[in-house]
């Protein structure tokens, strides 16, 4: 059973980090040494566990961020009663793709809908309890982090 | 499709993933970082009473520096107060350090008429803990760019004691660099 427990974990882990660019898993390796562990010393669940923070913070919290530069631009909008007015943020991305914040903003329903997918992936494993442990392993204490 | 039906969730959670990844790649996710921790100061500015001016929007649309470069050629904040130096935000500005090589700071605060450096922020988009390499990174930053001690900056300009250079991170902080915060007079703001 422990076996079937630690392929299932170790096929899980392939099965996403294979799909990772490879700047991702560079940054995912480096952020593990970090910890002063590389990926093939971990247990496979811890490993998994890992992963799954790693695609939580570099896609699904895009949306907290996003929509803290829009509350922020409304506070400094309502601050300067219309004489700050921006319409858009434009920038160039690494390989210089001109990114519009407006259409960002349009889009992160589906980052959104990522979350949804993440809670209801720990759900369908029973896991739900084990990424509480380690967010809380990570320094995050309170169920609103996770809830974020 | 895989028989494993445990493996078909991560399967259909992959689906998603692989879905939203081009909104996120090619540093995408780090520039909105970035973005996120500038407007947020610049918020916090106004909320002590900051006027502030868009320099170099072109039709109302901001265009950050997010590489390198001169300090003032990307959009920019200026942060005014009547009878008070104004000072400048600028993301990715380049200034020369004292061994005569250039650096650019994530989010550096200047003042304005001087461009004297006053703070600067490094945004740091990681998942676990910051790597305290970027606490020493931030260390030779505030050596090379002469940021000067907060007390003095509060003291001579104005500014509020609690204004300090800061590293900006969506990670945990470990223990070693809160102690490195303390020791060396700058913050991290974590778990952002």
């Amino acid at each position: 059973m422990e076996n079937e427990t630690d392929d299932f974990f170790e096929n899980a882990f392939s099965m996403i980090y294979e799909k990772l660019t490879s700047e991702e898993k560079t940054e995912f390796n480096e952020e593990l040494s970090g910890e002063g562990l590389t990926y093939k010393t971990l247990t496979s669940k811890h490993r998994f566990l890992s992963l799954l923070r790693f695609i939580e913070v570099k896609y699904v919290m895009m949306t907290k961020w996003i929509e803290g530069i829009s509350k922020s631009l409304a506070i400094i909008g309502d601050s300067h009663k219309g004489e700050f007015n921006l319409t858009d943020i434009v920038f160039t991305d690494a390989v210089q793709n001109e990114v519009s914040f407006r259409e960002l903003e349009e889009q992160r329903h589906k980052l959104g809908g990522l979350a949804s997918s993440l809670r209801q992936l720990l759900e369908q494993l029973g896991l739900e309890a084990d990424y509480q442990s380690y967010l809380r392993s990570l320094g995050f204490t309170s169920k609103e982090e996770y809830e974020r | 499709m895989t028989a494993n039906p445990r493996l078909q969730f991560v399967q259909n959670f992959l689906g998603q993933v692989l879905g939203v990844q081009p909104i996120v790649v090619n540093g995408r996710n780090a520039a909105v970082f970035e973005l996120y921790c500038y407007f947020k100061k610049v918020e916090w500015f106004i909320r002590r009473g900051k006027t502030i001016r868009v320099n170099n929007a072109v039709s109302g649309v901001f265009r950050p520096n997010l590489g390198p470069s001169a300090s003032l050629a990307g959009s920019y904040i200026s942060l005014t107060e009547p009878y008070t130096a104004t000072f400048d935000l600028i993301l990715n500005g380049q200034f020369r350090g004292k061994s005569g090589a250039d650096h650019s700071p994530d989010i550096t605060l200047i003042e304005s008429d001087t461009e004297l450096i006053l703070s600067i922020y490094e945004c740091k988009l990681h998942a676990l803990y910051l790597n305290l390499r970027y606490c020493r990174e931030f260390l030779g930053f505030l050596n090379e760019l002469r940021v000067p001690n907060q007390k003095y900056i509060s003291a001579t300009r104005n500014l509020y004691p609690e204004l300090r250079s800061s590293i900006f991170t969506s990670a945990s902080k470990p223990m070693s660099a809160l102690q490195m915060q303390n020791e060396y007079d700058f913050d991290i703001v974590d778990k952002l």
